[in-house]
């Protein structure tokens, strides 16, 4: 048999499907249903990991998610992955799995240095010692030396699901207790999702020898489960772990996938009532050489013997504190495993307990705990003594089974908030108070024993049902028969001093000695106490070394472990992959990207795309053979000499309308919008309560009491979201209609001293003479039928026209312009243009100009701004001493000579020629290029009373370079404005 | 030829493009186990939106054929139907009636100063999803209860499809998309510059919510 510890029958495994698979180049061979960890204690592979601090040997110690030892990698290149659990690993065929510690080799690695020379690394060395040269000369060696494996380096190939849902309840576990609470709820007509960690319902069923009503409780399990799939309202979810309960009781699964198209599914549930019936996990024991390979939880040795057939030694002692661990010694010895001995902490124990040991030949200790134990790369003998440590026995065998007690898994509570008390009887954390919504039961609840569990479940379960305005329908509740062995009374069980190592927390290598230590340098609170030994801070997050530290505080400091309370359990309950966080959102998917209405003319023309706000909008319109800088010189130049066209639609148009729009506008905007002529448009600054801007626009009034108006783009949104709250919260009383309309539009902007001429051909019917149309005017016309409303307003210094069509027809509407503009030497400009053409006029970019701190007097509208009468938002902060100081920094323009390059913006600036930093900066560049038309480059810049220095020189921090720089009034062109209202 | 008939053949000449065209897709009709996806072209969608108390206003309405839900979230109507987003705010849709025809037919109630009715039919973005795994395809993408939802007949709600805002509207079941009759069938209403963002995430999604369909069902 090439499975030398695999039990000739019995488990829940197909022995008609062997599965070959390799750990560390090894090849093995398990079967359908093993997990990575059953398969390797069937084929005797005990020593798996090396210790993360002292490179110790580690073999398998749990059977579940709380395994603090068995971490392996497994796959190759973009399927590889770090530190997973043995036990939570299913077997597949071809499965790689490889250790992930240790150099060369897990059997030999040089690394057991340290282990040799431990008493040099105590907890917190790393704190205290590497402080010569630097410690981040040290680090990578200590990192190499340390940690959990590598992290991929390719991109994950696989994907991963989202799902959102409701329901009446949620159960998190699908044990016992899980299974008979959501049957009750099931048929009571609830709304229930059943999540389950394990491929197979059953929880702690599946690893013991239960009965219930006189059959193997599997078959109640699959009775249950087959009933639950009947029920409509009810979801099962196998291989599914709550990872985190937060606000609202909004909770997390991630599903793992079998034979899925996806890897991992992230659930996330809106439950109304939550009922954990997580069950417990057994404690170890602290003693001596208590981390060696073989040393495991008693009740996961009886788990891999009842349900994989695994005898996980050929010969066991088992040590406990309390009666769960003697269900081990009996299944082991019923199925022909020699069992050495029982050594108990108790002195006494039941009659029952102790005449069965007795019928199947074991040896039990009372008042007896484990002295030490030996072996090298696995356990080979123990030695029992007494609790005053006189010597009782030592026994050879390479399987040492320890339980401390059960504690109830109550993180999900913690994450809801939920109090826990200490039980002293049961030696388990249990809820104190439970959060709304949410209730624990079966072990989770500290209830032991099957029929207890079964009948806590059923009544908790109806009482959620009430809750829920629902009439529970009890559930026939099956009676056990030969059911393991309940915990019982559990004594403490703290370590006691001695010079050899015990180890409190196994996967941080965390022991007694660091417990001490930790003590006397005072880090008495268990917080602090965790975190200077780090105890209960890896990848297991302390689920088996937790109550080991709180029991060596509490000796430690004399205080009784309810005083010392708990640390903090935060989400995720098991780590969680950032791909299933991520889900779809990654690529094409990681935000939406939104596309012009003449997406598809835009790259016919040849348009460059960029992301400008999560907008798709075309940088520049490059020819076939031309770099984007020459694209971006002729389209300033056509837009200079001749016309332009550029597509405007994302610009952000909301409709105002109703009685108060204009005293709605004029609250929101420093500018007059009362006085605001019919068919005219103003252009405004919108600030916060701060009086600093957010926002600019243009307010056109289209009729009395309707208006139109355009933000940013990237605003449009915000700015809408903001008036309606102004109209909903703020001013309820004001009789005025938001309606944000920008998408509805699409606007193209047509710019250049033929713009007119262009429009004309187009014939948009409005009349579109300067004197019937000025600058700063807005008409409303028909083209081809279509609304079109023409808003004559400039972002470039050029006489320009906004034109506004619907959406649908915006293509129709760009290819007319550009047949009609042939002619007229007509170029698409993109928004780099745009920029460019602004920058030379001196226009602000509110985002690129503005910072966080500007107000209208620094960008030169503090005039208007204190002359308007009317209060706005932001008015009153404009007249603080701190907003009216001449020393603020103030828009100005800088020029350079022709011929050099354009500054960085964000570029500092010092005042005076020839500075050098350091020095406290005086302003910086905003907006800088280098501008076609002027032939030099150009900046906008906000400059420490920058208004008073005009005509002064800089000194500008370009990286590296300093140099000169003239500040000259914002506008590098046309400051009479004549193309403007040409 | 009158105004309105030169109107609209200028507006037919003018071939208005599809959010999902305009986007660049030319497949707007998607069938798989389940599930359909389908462009809705053609639908007119405005705003409606009343100052005044919703209930009077309803009345007002009523005498132009056009029933006014004043509960949030409810539906009534066939075509032109009304959607209510808000108090005293609506969408109205109709396959039948464009904008102009619309605004025509209420314009009676819309004489006050107290109405504004704006067209948004360029502006959205129509989906119909219908299918047994319609649901499923939602529920896997916004975080409101869809599958809960559904007992409660036709109506209407303002969610986040993934990370588009979206009006979903969900009609009475053993609705009609098409000349097919589904178990369920909704419209997805939406800005339409992300018309194929959503399209593409919802074809994306589709086969999870098939197979999460015949997993569970819909657990309504």
């Amino acid at each position: 048999m090439n499975q030398p510890f695999r039990l000739a029958d019995g488990g829940c495994i197909d022995r008609t499907q062997p599965l070959a698979f390799s750990f560390d180049g090894r090849a093995l061979q398990g079967y359908a249903g093993d997990t990575l960890a059953s398969a390797l204690l069937a084929n005797g592979v005990r020593m798996v990991a090396r210790s993360f601090k002292f490179h110790r040997p580690r073999g398998i110690y749990s059977a579940g998610e709380e395994e603090p030892t068995g971490f392996v990698e497994i796959g190759d290149g973009p399927y590889h992955e770090p530190n997973c659990r043995a036990p939570l690993v299913p077997l597949t065929a071809g499965l790689a799995a490889r250790s992930q510690s240790g150099w060369p080799g897990l059997r030999f690695d040089l690394g057991r240095i340290v282990d040799l020379t431990h008493p040099l690394w105590p907890a917190g060395f790393y704190n205290k010692t590497f402080m010569w040269p630097r410690w981040t000369a040290w680090e990578g060696i200590v990192r190499r030396m340390t940690g959990f494996g590598r992290a991929p380096e390719e991109p994950d190939p696989d994907h991963y699901e989202h799902v959102n849902v409701h329901c009446d309840l949620l159960v998190c576990g699908g044990g016992p207790a899980g299974l008979m609470a959501a049957l009750v709820a099931g048929r009571a007509g609830a709304r229930v999702i059943l999540a389950e960690q394990d491929r197979q319902f059953g929880g702690s069923l599946n690893g013991e020898r239960a009965e219930l009503d006189g059959r193997p409780a599997a078959a109640w399990v699959d009775e249950v489960f087959a009933e639950l799939g009947s029920l409509p309202r009810v979801m099962v979810l196998p291989a599914t772990t709550v990872t985190g309960i937060y606000d609202g009781n909004i909770t997390t699964l991630l599903q793992r996938g079998e034979g899925t198209a996806w890897r991992e599914c992230f659930w996330t549930v809106r439950p109304h009532r939550v009922l954990l019936a997580t069950g417990a996990i057994e404690q170890g024991l602290v003693f001596p050489g208590n981390d060696r390979p073989g040393i495991m939880l008693a009740g996961a040795v009886r788990h891999y013997l009842n349900r994989y057939a695994v005898a996980a030694g050929r010969t066991a002692v088992i040590a406990t504190n309390n009666d769960s661990a003697y269900q081990t010694a009996f299944d082991l010895a019923e199925r022909g495993i020699p069992v050495a001995a029982v050594a108990d902490l108790r002195s006494g124990v039941r009659e029952a307990l102790r005449h069965r040991l007795e019928a199947l030949g074991v040896s039990l200790h009372t008042g007896a705990r484990i002295g030490t134990t030996h072996g090298w790369s696995g356990l080979s003998s123990i030695r029992i003594e007494s609790l005053d440590g006189r010597p009782l026995a030592r026994y050879r065998c390479d399987l040492l089974g320890v339980s401390g007690g059960w504690s109830a898994r109550l993180h999900l509570c913690c994450h809801a908030r939920g109090k826990l008390r200490f039980d002293i009887a049961t030696q388990s954390f249990l809820p104190a108070a439970h959060p709304p919504g949410l209730e624990a039961t079966g072990a989770a609840a500290g209830c032991w024993g099957l029929a207890a569990t079964l009948a806590a479940a059923q009544a908790t379960a109806s009482g959620l049902c009430q809750q829920l305005g629902l009439t529970a329908r009890l559930a026939h509740r099956p009676q056990p028969g030969g059911a393991p062995v309940e915990p019982g009374e559990t004594p403490t069980a703290p370590p006691r001093p001695t010079r050899r190592r015990q180890w409190i927390d196994l996967a941080h290598d965390v022991t007694c000695a660091d417990a001490e230590l930790a003590v006397r340098e005072g880090y008495v609170s268990v917080e602090h106490f965790k975190r200077y030994t780090t105890t209960g801070m890896s990848v297991d997050q302390g689920k088996t070394g937790n109550l080991n530290a709180f029991l060596a505080l509490a000796g430690l400091t004399g205080k009784p472990v309810e005083e010392i309370g708990t640390t903090t359990f935060r989400p995720p309950y098991m780590p969680v992959s950032l791909g299933a966080v991520a889900g779809r959102r990654g690529g094409d998917f990681y935000a939406p990207r939104r596309n012009l209405a003449a997406q598809v003319l835009h790259e016919a023309l040849g348009a460059r795309f960029e992301d400008y706000g999560g907008w798709q909008r075309p940088e520049c319109f490059p020819r076939p053979g031309e770099t984007p800088d020459a694209a971006l010189r002729r389209e300033v130049l056509a837009v200079r000499r001749a016309v332009g066209v550029f597509d405007n639609s994302p610009l952000g148009k909301i409709e105002v309308w109703g009685p108060d729009a204009a005293e709605f506008l004029d609250r929101c905007y420093i500018n007059d919008v009362h006085g605001l002529a019919t068919g005219r448009c103003r252009y405004g600054l919108m600030l916060n309560d701060n009086g600093v801007i957010i926002d600019d626009g243009v307010v056109s009034r289209l009729e009395p009491g309707h208006f139109l108006v355009n933000t940013t783009s990237s605003g449009a949104a915000r700015i809408a979201a903001l008036f309606e709250e102004h109209r909903q919260c703020d001013w309820p009383d004001l009789r005025v209609i938001v309606a944000n309309v920008t998408a509805q539009w699409a606007n193209f902007t047509v710019a250049g001293p033929r713009a007119r001429e262009l429009l004309q051909v187009l014939d948009p019917g409005v009349d579109l003479a300067p004197a019937a149309l000025p600058h700063m005017a807005v008409a409303c016309g028909t083209w081809r039928g279509l609304p079109a409303r023409i808003v004559r307003v400039s972002f470039s210094g050029e006489q320009s026209f906004e034109i506004n069509v619907p959406a649908s027809h915006a293509s129709l509407l760009l290819e007319s312009l550009l047949e009609a503009g042939r002619p007229l030497g007509i170029a698409p400009y993109g928004i780099e243009a745009l920029m460019i053409l602004r920058l030379e006029k001196g226009y602000l970019h509110v985002g690129s100009d503005t910072s966080g701190e500007t107000t209208p007097d620094d960008v030169g509208w503090g005039r208007i701004a204190r002359a308007k009468r009317a209060d706005y938002i932001g008015r009153r902060s404009l007249f603080r001493a701190a907003n009216e100081d001449a020393n603020r920094k103030q828009l100005v323009g800088i020029e350079f000579p022709a011929g050099e390059s354009p500054p960085f913006p964000g570029s500092h600036l010092l005042i005076g020629a020839g500075r050098q930093p350091p020095a406290p900066t005086d302003g910086w560049i905003t907006s800088s290029a280098y501008s076609p038309t002027l032939e030099r480059p150009i900046a906008l810049a906000m400059l420490r009373a920058g208004r008073s220095r005009v005509g002064a020189t800089v000194t500008v921090i370009d990286g590296d370079d300093c140099r000169p720089g003239r500040v000259v009034a914002p506008a590098f062109l046309d400051p009479a404005n004549e193309r403007l209202h040409a | 030829m009158s105004g309105n008939v030169e109107s609209a053949l200028a507006i037919a000449a003018a071939k208005p493009g599809t959010p999902l065209a305009q986007a660049g897709i030319a497949v707007r009709h998607h069938a798989g186990p389940g599930l359909e996806l389908e462009e809705l072209h053609g639908v007119t969608l405005a705003r409606l939106y009343c100052l005044g108390p919703a209930p009077a206003q309803a009345d007002a309405f009523t005498s132009c054929g056009l029933t006014l839900p004043v509960r949030v979230n409810g539906c009534a109507g066939q075509d032109p139907a009304a959607l209510c987003l808000a108090p005293g705010e609506w969408l109205l849709r109709s396959e039948f009636l464009d904008f102009q025809r619309l605004q025509k037919q209420l314009a009676p109630a819309l004489s006050g100063s107290d109405t504004l009715l704006l067209d948004h039919s360029a502006g959205y973005a129509a989906f119909r999803i219908a299918g047994s795994a319609a649901p499923w395809l939602l529920q896997k993408l916004c975080c409101i209860d869809v599958c809960g939802g559904l007992a409660g007949g036709a109506h209407v709600a303002q969610a986040r499809l993934d990370q588009a805002a979206v009006i979903l509207h969900y009609h009475q079941p053993g609705g009609r998309a098409g000349p097919a009759v589904f178990d369920y069938v909704f419209d997805l209403v939406f800005d339409r510059s992300l018309a194929r963002y959503v399209w593409q995430l919802l074809l994306l999604s589709a086969p999870h919510a098939t197979e999460l369909s015949s997993q569970h069902g819909i657990p309504a």
